[in-house]
């Protein structure tokens, strides 16, 4: 993989972060963000953000939810398993 | 009995997931209503569960299923409810884009509430705000994310690079708004 254009680099922060991209895009991204002061700004912004929701708790499912849906598999039919 | 062993089967990959589904559903509604959806996205998981082949996808399934429910239900009614409020939004990350200076998201992110994180959301298009929160949030994969939403990997790193920035600009768009009432006060004495 050749080098990557700053545009390019700026769709891919996100995966860079994430661990979601191939080694030769890694290192293509990585490469141009070892020069380029913007995208080093926002690297540094997508790992904030990342942390802040992933931080962010989660709302308990009901006691009533957890049982209309045990009660819905014991009153309606599934499908037929398809042959 | 068959049907016994189906259920027990489904319950058990189903219910583990349900607080994050219902997280998911808040993206539309209030607590009742997404907890509305998510039995709704259950009873037609439950009907089509035959189609479930691989027991390590039922996480990724059942959000495909919600977000087709919640398109039905919600989304029509936010979009309208969100169109409002994008474009100053947008500005915000233009001006933050065309700006090398060193970023305060971090001051900002240390002073906001927790909540309001995931509340700024809400304020950025649609297709974004809904990939940036299957990964933060919900914690799903790019690939699975891909197949949630139907939408190409390149689409989704894209969307979630792009997503994160235009979050980053509203929040500190909106505490510079916050801070410029202060200082104009200020000022102005």
């Amino acid at each position: 993989m050749q080098g990557t254009t700053h545009e390019e680099a700026q769709e891919l922060l996100g995966a860079l972060v994430d661990g979601e991209l191939s080694l030769p895009l890694r290192r293509a991204v990585a490469m141009h963000v070892s020069y380029c002061a913007r995208c080093q700004r926002d690297l540094a912004e997508q790992r904030e953000i990342a942390r802040a929701l992933g931080r962010e708790k989660i709302p308990a499912a009901s006691l009533r939810l957890r049982n209309r849906i045990r009660r819905l598999t014991e009153t309606l039919p599934t499908g037929k398993r398809r042959e | 009995m068959e049907t016994d062993s189906q259920r027990a089967r489904f319950q058990q990959l189903t219910l583990p997931h349900l607080d994050r589904l219902l997280a998911l559903a808040m993206r539309w509604g209030e607590q009742e209503e997404a907890e509305d959806c998510v039995q709704e996205t259950c009873i037609r998981a439950w009907m089509a569960f035959a189609q479930l082949r691989d027991p390590r996808a039922a996480f990724a399934w059942l959000c495909r299923i919600l977000r087709t429910v919640a398109i039905e239900r919600f989304r029509l009614r936010k979009r309208r409810r969100e169109l409002l409020l994008i474009a100053p939004f947008a500005e915000g990350e233009e001006e933050q884009v065309a700006d090398d200076a060193p970023s305060p998201l971090d001051a900002v992110l240390a002073r906001v509430e927790q909540h309001r994180v995931r509340e700024a959301l809400r304020s950025i298009p649609e297709e974004f705000a809904e990939a940036v929160e299957l990964h933060d949030v919900v914690g799903l994969k790019y690939r699975e994310i891909a197949q949630v939403t139907s939408a190409p990997i390149g689409t989704v790193m894209s969307r979630i690079s792009r997503g994160r920035r235009l979050l980053a600009a509203a929040l500190i768009e909106a505490e510079k708004r916050s801070g410029m009432t202060v200082v104009g006060r200020a000022q102005g004495e």
